[in-house]
């Protein structure tokens, strides 16, 4: 009756349906240039100016300086709007979570859902930036990745791997999240899992490793869902372990109806993390066929 | 970049605490300014750099860095020192401070300790190195152990 939580499901477990479900919503948000649609969702990230993003806060926390550990709770309230305007465009779409764990000798790959030509999951527009930051940002593009992304609307871009001059780049072996959910507190927690989101971050580079347009790429927001997942999966394995008390009331801008106590529990924002669906049909009555 | 190198120090069981069960790497200062890049972290390979494989010896681990890309606005905008603190100053910190970050590195300290020795490298891989002659630079690198 509308009540139950919204099903994030692994990328892997989409079905054909999902997949042009997820398609279409994004495509609808690549259309609206209004605070609803992509442009605005993705430039709450980066750019255009003021960042909002929250990262490498976890420690050096200073006694004189009103900051806390938001990395988690700040992207988490992030995935909520943007789940919630894409639901508003798309009736039933949920947000996929990218499961990136690669073991030891399998080489690592951009999920197919997310890639190809003319797939809107493979490139997402950016847009809306203020000339003179896109310029600084189109040239720090280019330093970065010998990539000139071009004038606005440009498209987001990928180099898997890419690191140099060893062009050795990994991803996380499942062995490597398993020891990061063993981490005993919050603030060790989200110190090992930012490290571990930076890691895909640099791994998928182009856009990707750059703060001011990394949400303008769809991926960015799977691989987010699955940050968000092993928060969660931390918090089962570990009840009540949440942040430090000092910080729960700490507002997440631009988000004002969310304080981090807010972000706590993913049932409180009407969505799980589903490890499997099984579609079952009925008995055929007798006599059909 | 060039990596930066540790002092060697000796290091005995009474210097790293007899019965450690972990050990943390430190490092104070890391630069998330500009581009993203990796911190590769190698225990008695003083040689090791950017082209050093991780399969070779000493090599501890890696630790990501997710850069900002620059500066944006106007003059001054991400001087990150431009305007001191005062009382009752509830804004958030500048975004781009430099970052404590850490990593585990348990098995490595205990490796180094049966050597006696310990030299800590921290080699900086970028997709395009945007400063191929500048020496990385890191406020402080420690390491701290848990019973």
């Amino acid at each position: 009756m509308g009540t139950s939580p919204r099903t994030r499901k692994s990328v892997a477990n989409l079905s054909e349906a999902d997949t042009t479900l997820l398609r279409s919503a994004f495509t609808a948000s690549y259309q609206l240039a209004d605070d609803r649609g992509y442009e605005y969702h993705a430039g709450i990230h980066g750019l255009p100016l003021p960042v909002y993003c929250v990262h490498h806060d976890a420690t050096g926390l200073d006694d004189n300086v009103y900051v806390g550990p938001l990395f988690l709770p700040w992207h988490r309230a992030y995935l909520y709007f943007f789940e919630l305007s894409l639901a508003s465009l798309t009736p039933g779409v949920t947000l996929p979570w990218w499961d990136w764990t690669t073991p030891v000798g399998q080489v690592p790959v951009v999920p197919a859902a997310y890639s190809g030509a003319g797939n809107p999951l493979a490139a997402g527009p950016i847009n809306g930036i203020p000339s003179d930051q896109w310029a600084k940002e189109r040239q720090s593009i280019l330093e970065g990745t010998k990539v000139d992304p071009g004038d606005q609307p440009a498209d987001t871009f990928r180099q898997p791997g890419q690191l140099e001059p060893v062009q050795d780049g990994s991803l996380p072996t499942p062995d490597d999240v398993s020891a990061v959910l063993d981490a005993p507190n919050f603030v060790d927690f989200t110190q090992r899992v930012e490290r571990i989101h930076d890691n895909i971050h640099v791994w998928v580079g182009g856009t990707m490793s750059e703060i001011p347009v990394a949400a303008y790429d769809p991926l960015f927001w799977a691989h987010h869902c699955m940050i968000d997942r092993l928060w969660w999966l931390w918090q089962l394995k570990h009840p009540g372990a949440n942040p430090p008390d000092q910080y729960l009331d700490q507002p997440l801008p631009p988000f004002p109806s969310l304080k981090i106590r807010d972000t706590l529990d993913v049932n409180n924002l009407g969505y799980e993390y589903a490890l499997a669906e099984i579609a079952l049909q009925p008995v055929a009555p007798v006599g059909a066929g | 970049m060039k990596p930066y190198v540790s002092q060697p120090i000796m290091i005995t069981a009474e210097v790293v605490g007899a019965s450690f069960s972990r050990a943390d790497l430190i490092l104070e200062g890391v630069d998330h300014s500009t581009h993203s890049l990796s911190l590769r972290i190698f225990f008695n390979n003083p040689d090791a750099n950017a082209t050093t494989p991780k399969t070779a010896d000493g090599y501890v681990g890696e630790l990501f860095v997710l850069g900002h890309g620059g500066c944006f606005g106007a003059a001054g905008h991400c001087d990150t020192e431009a305007t001191p603190r005062l009382p009752f100053d509830l804004r958030p910190p500048h975004q781009l401070l430099p970052a404590k970050i850490w990593m585990l590195v348990t098995e490595g300290l205990k490796t180094a300790l049966k050597a006696g020795q310990l030299v800590v490298s921290v080699v900086p891989v970028f997709t395009h190195d945007p400063a191929p002659d500048e020496m990385l630079h890191l406020e402080s690198v420690s390491i701290v152990t848990y019973a």
